[in-house]
Parts: C-alpha cells; structure tokens; sequence
C-alpha cells in the first residue's frame, strides 16, 4: 500500500510548497501583515455597522433561494439579457468556457482584464495568450503576480506575501528602468501609465462578476482600484465570465450580496460598484444606432464546471453561497502561515478545497482536505455561515470511503 | 483503473486507522499501557454505573510527549512513508513498555486527579484499568465506516461492564460521546457528564471552594471542540471555575472564547512542520498575556503548547483538572 | 428658418408615448416611500455625517452657499493648471449657467454629449434654446459620427471630469451616477480628477435608501434597461503593495464634491416643497404632452419637471422676473393638461406655484401674453 503514481504527485509538491512557504521569510511577513490588519480591522468595523450581520443573515436567505431556483433563474437571466443584446452562452466546462471565448476574440489582440478568480479557474489568460493575444492583468496585485509568474495567495489581496523590493525588481524587468523600492506612489504610478495605455489601445476587456441579476439583466461588479471601470468603457468588446452560482433575482438582491461581500472584506463600502446593463449604443436623429464609446458587443459566459453538481449535493450545496470575500482566509490558523498554499492548485482556505473537489477534480482537494485544522474560526467570521470544518469532514469520509472517485 | 483510498490517502492516516481498529490504541500500543486507573484503585467504587473514563488519551499523550523527536522523524511528510510502513511491520510501538519509556506524568496523572477530586466531593465512581480508545481520530479523519463499528463494539464494551453514565474528561471525547456517537448508534444511550460541568456545579453551590498559595496570573486557552462546537460550546464554563478561584487573575489572550485560535494539534502527524507553527504562534500569544500559566483543557492543546515552549523557560502549561486539584489543597 | 417654424415642425413629427403606467408602479412606489421617509431627517444631520464619511473616504467637501460659490471654485481650480475638461450635463449645471461660464472664461471644455458639444460649435452658449436648436439640425448625426470617432482619444487627454449625480448617500459617503450611453460615464472615468456638482436635495441619509432612488429612476428613464449605474465611495486607490493604501491607481485620483445649496436649504421647510418634492423625475407627464420639453426649450427653461422648477423660483432665478415670468407662461399652458399619472402630486399644486410667482412680482398679463404666443405655436 502507498501513494500512487499522480497522488504521490500531488501529496509531494503539495507538501513541499507549504514547506517552502512556512520557511520564506518575506512571504510569512506579507501574509501576516495582511492578516494582522485584518484581524484588527474587522471586529471594530462590524460593531460600528451593527446591521451588518442582519443583513448578512438576509443575504445568506437570497442565496439559498436563488440556488434553489438555480435553473429557472439562469433561463430568466437568458431571456434578460439577450433582450438587451448581450450574447449569452451557457459552458458546461473549462474547457467548452475557453472555446466559446477563443472564438470571440480570436487571435493577435490586446486584451486588458480584471481580477477575477473564475478565470483563473479555466485558466483563460493562459489560454488567451497561447492563442496569440497579448493579456495584462489590470488589477495592481494580479499584475504583480502576473509578471512574477506566480499564483494569487488571496481573493482580495493576491499579491500580499510579495514585499515592495522584488516589486520594484519585477517591474525594473519589465519597463528597464531603475525604481526606489520605498516609492511606493512611484511603484503604483509606473503599473498605472502603462495600464492606461494599454485601456485605450485594447481590443477586448474581460472581466469576471460579483453578482448577476437575473430579472434586470444586469452584471454587478465592485472594486476599489478603478480597473474595472477602465476595462468595462473603453474596449468595444466586453467579455464576462461568471460562475452560475452568481445569479440572483434581482438588481437589489445583487447589490446587498455585494454590498457584504465588501463589508466583511474589511471595507466600510466598496470603492466602486459597477452595474453593467448593456452594450453601448448611441440613437442618432437620423434614426440610426451606432456604437458609442466602450463595448458595443457584449458576452456573457455563464460557468458550470462542476457547480450543478455541488448545488446538487445537499451536503455540499452551501459552498455556492460563498461570496469570494476571503474573510475565512484572514481568519484561518493554517492561511496565516501558508496562504493560498492552503487550499487547491487555484481555490485558497477550506472553502477552496470543498470548491476544488468539484471544479477541478477530487485528486486535487486531497492534501488541501487534510490540512485543515477543522477549527471553525471560518465559520466564525463567514458572513453566510458556510459551515466548511462540517464539509472537510463530510470529503474526508468520501475519501475514506472511496466514493470520491466512484461514479 | 478502480482506484483505493490507500492508493491516495498516505500511510500515516492509514496506519492510525488501522491501529485504532486492531488495538484500540491510536498509537498501535496494548490498552493494557491505559491503565492510570490502578494508580487510585483504592477511591474507585466497584459497584458504580458511573464511569470516569480518559479514553487513554491522556497515556497517548503522554508517550507522544516523551517519544516526540523520535515521532518527528518518522512523521515528517506524507509521502515519506517508508518509516512508517517498517513502524506498520514491526509493531514498533506496542513494543515499547514501561521499562523502555514511562509516559509524562504531566498526562496521565491528570485523570488521576480528576478521580481524586469526585472521590473528595463525595462521588461514587469507578474507572477502568485498561481503557480502550474513544474512536475520536477515526471521526475526525473520516474513517465513518471504521468508527461505526468501533462505536457499535464500544457500546457493548461499555454496556458488558454495566456502565450508565460516563464522565469524560476532554473536548474530542465529549464531542464524540455527547453527540457523534448517540446519532449514529440507538443503543449508545449513556447519559454524558462533562467533568467541568461538575466542577462548576459544586462551585456554584459553594461545596468547592478553590484558592490558591499565591496571586497567580493565568490565561485560559479555549480548545475548539469547546468554543466553537457546532453541538454545544462550553465558554464560560471554564472561565467561571477559573475567576472562582482565590489568588486567581484571569486575563485573556488578543483571540479569544468563539474566536481563540487553534493550537494546531490536529496536523501533527500529517503536516507537523505546519502544527509546529500555528502552536507557536498561538504560544505566543498567549504568553503574551503576561500569565505564568496557559490553562488548557485539552490534553493535545497541553501536548503542543509544551513543544512550542520548549525554549520559553517561563512558561508552564496546565490543565484546569490540575489547577482545580491544587486549588483544592486548602479544603478540609 | 425661424425658431417658431422649427419648434412647429417639429411638434408635428413627435406623438406622444404612454407607457405603460402599471409596470412602472413598483418603481414609482419604491421611490416615494424612500422620499417620504428621507426628508424627515434633518439637512444637517445628514450633511454631519457626510462630511465625516467624506472626510474617512478622502472625498473633497465643498459646500456652496450659492452659485456664484462654485464658479469661484471652479475659477481657482481651473487657473492652476493647463485642463483639458469633460462634462457630463446634468440639471444644476443649467440652473448656474455654466455654460456660459466656460465660455465667458474662456475654459477648454468638451460636452460628452454630441448633442451639447454641436450646438456649442454653433452657438457657443449651450443654453436651452439652442440645445433645442442642435436637436433637430439634420447635420447633427454626422457630426456624431465624428464626435465619437474623437472622444477617445479626448478621454485619454482630459485632465478633468465634471459631473452630476442621481443620488447622494450620506452615511456611507457615496455618490450614485446613471450613464445611459457609455459617454456620460467617462467623465467620471477616465480624468486625473473628478468633481461632481449636485443639489442639496440628491442628499440621502441612507445607502439603500440612495440606491433604491437611483436603481427605480433608471428603470423608469430606461425601460430597455441598458444604462449602466455607477456608485462611487472613493478616488481610485490600492493597496496591493504590502497593504500601503495609494490614491490614483487607474482612475481618478481626485475626487470632489460640490453641494450646492442655492436657495435649497430654505426651502426644505417649506410646505410647497414637501408636496413637490415627492415628484420624482419620472417624465411620464413630458411623454403623454411632447409639447412640454420643447415648449420649456423653447421659453429658454432648463427644465419642465416641478421640483427643479421650485429650485430655480427659490434660488437661481430669485428675482430675475423676466425668467420668472416665462415660467409662469409655461405653467399657464401647462395647467389645463397636468394631472400626475401617479396622483403623487395633486393637480392644483400648479395654480400654488403660479400664486406664488404672481406674489413675487411677476405681471400676470406679461405672462398670459408669453403664453398667448407660444399656445398659438402648439396649437398651430
């Protein structure tokens, strides 16, 4: 008996990169500092909005029935949409999600795109760019992990546990030219001129969602850094690529999800809050419709990839409420020391190994599965309440088992 | 190709399976080590349907405690698992014996005291000179099927020696006794008595009065299966027994009660170079406080601690069975 | 051709649209009862709080008593730098004229809309009237051709955006903007700085309460739904970078805020406020009689919708009878039509706000006579 073939594979690099995380000295000092601050920061802001956890409880209720009526809300979200002239396609997978998209935007273009952690799921800037097309990352922590070649270690803050010595080394690389590391406006501000070209010269902008609402047709997004408005109003090509578990009925429904997901991401109100509606046309008094400035075809791919069947298993159905604030990472014993080393090869913390079973495949959730502490301070600080120590459980007894990789 | 689960899960959560099933001892030890009964056999009731029962786990840890750099080494990283396979051969630990290795008296001498204390306030209970162990790992690492069996074969144990109510002493046996093993066998119906919720009676009624020689500064480390159970927390019970006592000054570390962190025990023998660290890093938080003593209730939080100490001279770990002993020194 | 002749052709072409009254309901509903509840808080209350959120959010405060105010502000802001400026028009920017003001100063500015940048080509003065005249000048669509084949490359350049807002929301300090067709947006966008210039009455206490206001107003304003909306709470910033929070990461690093107050403050308290108030822009009454936008253009009125028009009486135009007088022409016409789809404002509240500008000195006959004039060029 012992690990075979692909699993020893797996269990080893697994292992040795929680071995080298625990023992680098600039990544630990990242990471704790981001989640000291969080620490610090979020009890504090909670009790200064006391409705925050009332409406968090009402938030989890929208996301339980608009699971529950997952079907018919995509096909209410179709009918929305396509009435206003936003192309939408249903991917059953990754590999069907980047085929949809390779076609729309086809070879030799620019494309600037958002943070967003469904396309890492499918790989798609990888993808985009075997294809023949030139892909920035317009969020400043992507775009540092995007040049350093790496993988993002959280939701909200992916490049937390690089310090601003190899930032300004990455970006001396880049643009060959020498910055102070001490800088850090001079950091910012060398990123955001190049993006700024790069807005105005684009072809295509991806972006993923926050929140879909089914009724309006609308696509809700929030950011702090103003990339996604960028992305969304200039190119004339609009791609979004979302998760089925992000429809909601309606535009007030996704505006409270949204709403919360930026609160217990430790911000008092999102810095932005972008509500998509439609593809931008302008009348003319000659009775002609043209295109205005920024997207005048927009796509909306909407991603299974293994959600139906974690909606479908009552045991695991609560992981699609999750709203991607990373609180339970900021909160987790194990994520303090290792990051995103915890979790599956894209999905970080106990929440991401649950997702990672169903999107990417059982095999990958294993070593993540057992290196949970099932603790519960996630559940603690998880405004839907998601009760991921009793899921870690409930895939560890798969595992056990063997029905994980039956049928 | 089928594939089974010893195709992908190491060899370390195999082999503790394995051994819980075969011997009953998480470690592959006889039960017959389980035996820190004998030490009060004189205060034990035989006739009792009352059970003090530790689940061995205290005598587990105690060997742990003492064979940890050895256990280091073989349980360094889950694809090393050669090691561990020549442990699965040779039986390497249930051959240890008392002549080789005692276990820390830090551990097993706290179930001692648990039982001196309800024979002083007048209980009448009895224990086991060889305890089997409580099936708690095979419940956490998802070995349900295993754990069925083994409650189902723990049930009749239990029942064969006319045992009715069982007093546990630790937050994975509670857990498991209290709550997993009721819902999964009928016939698992022993009324569970936490130990701290008997002490806290007798605070309350004012039979137990604790105080101790000198002021002491303490702090309280909430285990997980307490503060955050999804069953039943147990938050301030603790606290209360702890500001009961005279001398007493319980301070609290930065996390605390439903938001403590973890003493990373869990991940000790799969990813211990990462239980090393969360332990130090609550460690030190804790000391933090200022306190001469971390209040524990948990054998496996008492077990980590005390290795994240190990260059602390200043500190001292005990647990609240313990603390509550010594406190009762003054008592006529 | 003259201006008449252009207003009668055009009042020819145009019939009026009833939508439909029921589906807009909801929205009506939701809008009245965020208004109902609002304005029970008191202005100073809310201005506390939002200066303070203001403040947390690095958001600049600027609270002008009227509207010689902003365009001191705008006068001193713009004389520093060498400013390339887009604005997005919106309802206090014609209640200031600052059309006029752009130009009387000599400002570079470009309208984001193509409409507003023609007729300034033409006119120079964007004022109402010659908005209207743009409006129906055959050569405007392809001037809009161009005029986006351009705004690109002038929203790269443009140092400054100046804009207005839907919605206010005081304690969150946030600002609510509606863009219908992907030009008014860029003001807000694109620039190094932005400055937002609104009335004292978008000020809501609530964030939910400014959402549903401005969530409800686009749906009534855009049926087809394709208007984006935008809520801002602070100039772009990052802290991506060892969590060091730095302001301007790709949008505006500058964000300013313009509360005007030009006679508002006063009249909140008064009871023809409270009753106008409640009207919430719906519009529905300006599509069931086309003639009142072009009828309010043609008498140089910014605007036909009630609240703004209490606004102006009360603050911009206080005094200036001969405006006066024309508004009173147009509530003179405009009396035999008006009933609120909704019944959220009564129908003899018109023959309040025509008492109210008689007590105010404005002649009767000269107004009956405005009216007489225009009434011939509606009826024809």
């Amino acid at each position: 008996m012992a690990l075979k073939g692909e699993f020893k594979r797996i269990w080893g690099r697994y292992a040795a990169e929680m071995r080298t995380a625990i023992k680098d000295k600039t990544f630990r000092t990242g990471v704790s500092r981001a989640t000291k601050s969080y620490e610090e920061g979020i009890t504090p802001l909670l009790e200064r909005f006391k409705e925050s956890s009332t409406l968090a409880e009402e938030v989890r209720r929208i996301k339980e029935k608009a699971i529950e009526n997952i079907e018919d809300l995509i096909k209410m979200a179709e009918r929305s949409f396509t009435e206003k002239g936003i192309k939408v396609y249903l991917a059953k997978d990754a590999d069907e999600a980047k085929q949809i998209i390779g076609k729309i935007v086809g070879s030799g273009k620019i494309i600037v795109k958002s943070k967003s952690i469904t396309t890492e799921e499918i790989h798609l800037r990888e993808y985009l760019i075997e294809q023949g097309n030139e892909v920035w990352e317009t969020d400043l922590g992507e775009f540092i992990i995007q040049i350093a070649k790496e993988r993002p270690m959280h939701l909200v803050t992916p490049a937390m546990h690089v310090p601003r010595e190899r930032v300004a080394r990455l970006l001396k690389e880049l643009f060959k030219r020498s910055y102070d590391p001490n800088d850090i406006p001079e950091l910012v501000k060398a990123v955001s001129d190049f993006l700024r070209e790069k807005y105005f010269t684009a072809d295509v902008g991806i972006i993923g969602a926050n929140a879909i609402a089914a009724k309006d047709g609308c696509v809700v997004l929030i950011h702090n850094e103003g990339n996604i408005r960028m992305v969304t109003c200039i190119p004339n090509k609009l791609i979004i690529v979302a998760g089925i578990e992000k429809i909601v009925p309606t535009l007030e429904d996704a505006f409270k999800v949204v709403y919360i997901t930026a609160r217990y991401a430790e911000y008092k109100v999102a810095g932005y809050f972008d509500v998509i509606a439609g593809p931008k046309t302008i009348s003319l008094p000659s009775g002609e419709r043209v295109s205005s400035v920024g997207p005048s075809e927009i796509h909306l791919i909407l991603l299974d990839n293994g959600r139906s069947r974690m909606i479908n298993d009552p045991l695991f159905k609560e992981a699609a409420y999750c709203l991607r604030c990373g609180a339970c990472m900021y909160s987790c014993p194990v994520f303090k020391i290792t990051a995103g080393k915890f979790g599956g090869p894209v999905y970080m913390g106990g929440i991401g190994v649950i997702w990672t079973y169903f999107v990417h495949g059982p095999e990958y959730a294993i070593p993540g599965a057992y290196s949970c502490l099932i603790d519960g301070r996630c559940y603690e600080r998880c405004p839907m309440k998601i009760d991921t120590p009793r899921m870690i459980k409930e895939l560890r007894a798969r595992y056990a088992s063997g029905e994980a990789f039956r049928g | 190709m089928s594939v089974e689960p010893a195709d992908y899960l190491p060899e370390i959560l195999l082999l503790i399976r394995d051994f819980v099933m075969k011997t009953r001892h998480p470690l592959g030890m006889n039960t017959k080590q389980c035996d820190w009964c004998r030490e009060v056999s004189d205060k034990v009731s035989e006739e009792s349907r009352t059970l003090i029962y530790g689940g061995c786990l205290y005598n587990v840890m105690g060997f742990t405690h003492k064979l940890s750099s050895v256990l280091g080494i073989i349980m360094k990283e889950p694809t090393k698992e050669a090691r561990l396979k020549i442990l699965r051969r040779l039986r390497f630990l249930s051959s240890i014996s008392r002549k080789i290795l005692k276990e820390s008296r830090e551990y097993t001498g706290i179930p001692v005291m648990a039982l001196e204390i309800l024979d002083k306030l007048g209980y009448e209970v009895r224990c086991l000179n060889e305890e089997p162990y409580s099936g708690a790992l095979l419940y956490d690492l998802g070995f349900w099927n295993e754990l069925k069996e083994y409650g189902s074969w723990l049930t009749q144990f239990f029942k064969e020696r006319g045992v009715e109510r069982i007093i546990v002493l630790d937050p994975h046996t509670y857990d498991l006794f209290a709550h997993v093993y009721p819902e999964m066998m009928s016939d698992f119906d022993f009324e569970i008595i936490n130990f701290i919720d008997i002490i806290l009676e007798e605070v309350k009624t004012g039979k137990l009065s604790l105080s101790l020689n000198e002021k002491t500064i303490v702090t309280y480390h909430d285990p997980c299966h307490y503060s955050r159970s999804p069953h039943r927390r147990i938050i301030d019970e603790p606290r209360e027994i702890l500001n009961s006592i005279e001398g007493v000054e319980l301070r609290e570390p930065s996390n605390t009660k439903n938001l403590s962190e973890c003493c990373g025990g869990p991940l000790e023998f799969i990813f211990p170079f990462l239980s090393e660290e969360v332990a130090k890093m609550r460690f030190n938080e804790l000391m933090n406080t200022g306190a001469k003593y971390i209040v524990t209730a948990c054998p496996i939080c008492q077990l980590n601690f005390y290795r994240a100490a190990k260059k602390h001279k200043e500190s001292k770990i005990i647990d609240i069975i313990e603390l509550v002993y010594h406190g009762m020194r003054r008592w006529r | 051709m003259e201006l008449r002749d252009l207003v009668r052709g055009f009042l020819k072409k145009i019939k009026p649209r009833i939508s439909d009254v029921d589906a807009l309901k909801p929205s009506i509903d939701a809008i009245l009862n965020v208004l109902k509840e609002d304005r029970n808080i008191n202005i100073d209350e809310k201005l506390a709080d939002l200066e303070e959120n203001f403040n947390e959010n690095k958001i600049k405060l600027v609270y002008a008593e009227s509207q010689d105010d902003v365009m001191n502000y705008l006068s001193q802001l713009m004389k520093k730098e060498r400013l390339s400026i887009m604005i997005d028009d919106f309802s206090e920017f014609y209640e200031m004229k600052l059309y006029k003001f752009l130009i009387d100063n000599k400002i570079p500015h470009v309208y984001l809309d193509p409409t507003l940048e023609y007729a300034k080509r033409k006119y120079d003065i964007v004022s109402p009237e010659n908005i209207f005249k743009a409006m129906i000048d055959i050569r405007l669509s392809d001037f809009t051709k161009g005029f986006l084949k351009k705004i690109k490359d002038i929203a790269y350049k443009s140092y400054m955006g100046i804009s207005g807002a839907i919605a206010i929301a005081a304690n969150m300090g946030s600002i609510f903007l509606l863009d219908m067709n992907g030009l008014s947006g860029l003001a807000a966008t694109t620039p190094h700085k932005h400055i937002v210039v609104t009335g004292l009455d978008k000020v809501f206490y609530d964030f939910f309460s400014a959402f549903k206001v401005a969530v409800n107003m686009r749906r009534i304003i855009d049926k087809e739904g394709g208007s984006n909306l935008y809520v801002i709470s602070n100039p772009s910033r990052t802290g991506d970078i060892e969590k060091i929070v730095i302001y301007g990461a790709h949008g505006p690093r500058e964000l300013t805020v313009i509360l005007l107050d030009n006679g508002r403050r006063g009249l909140f308290s008064e009871n023809i406020w409270r009753e106008v108030s409640i009207c919430n822009f719906c519009g529905l009454c300006g599509q069931m009689y086309p003639y009142l936008e072009v009828l309010s253009k043609y008498l140089n009125l910014s605007t036909y919708l009630f609240p703004q028009l209490i606004i102006l009486i009360n603050g911009a135009y206080a005094g200036d009878l001969e405006t006066l007088s024309r508004i009173a022409a147009f509530l003179e016409i405009f009396k035999r039509d008006f009933k609120c789809p909704f019944d959220a404002v009564r129908q003899t509240i018109i023959y309040d706000i025509l008492k109210k500008l008689y007590a105010l000195g404005v002649s009767r006959e000269k107004a009956e006579e405005i009216a007489e004039e225009s009434r011939i060029l509606i009826e024809g």
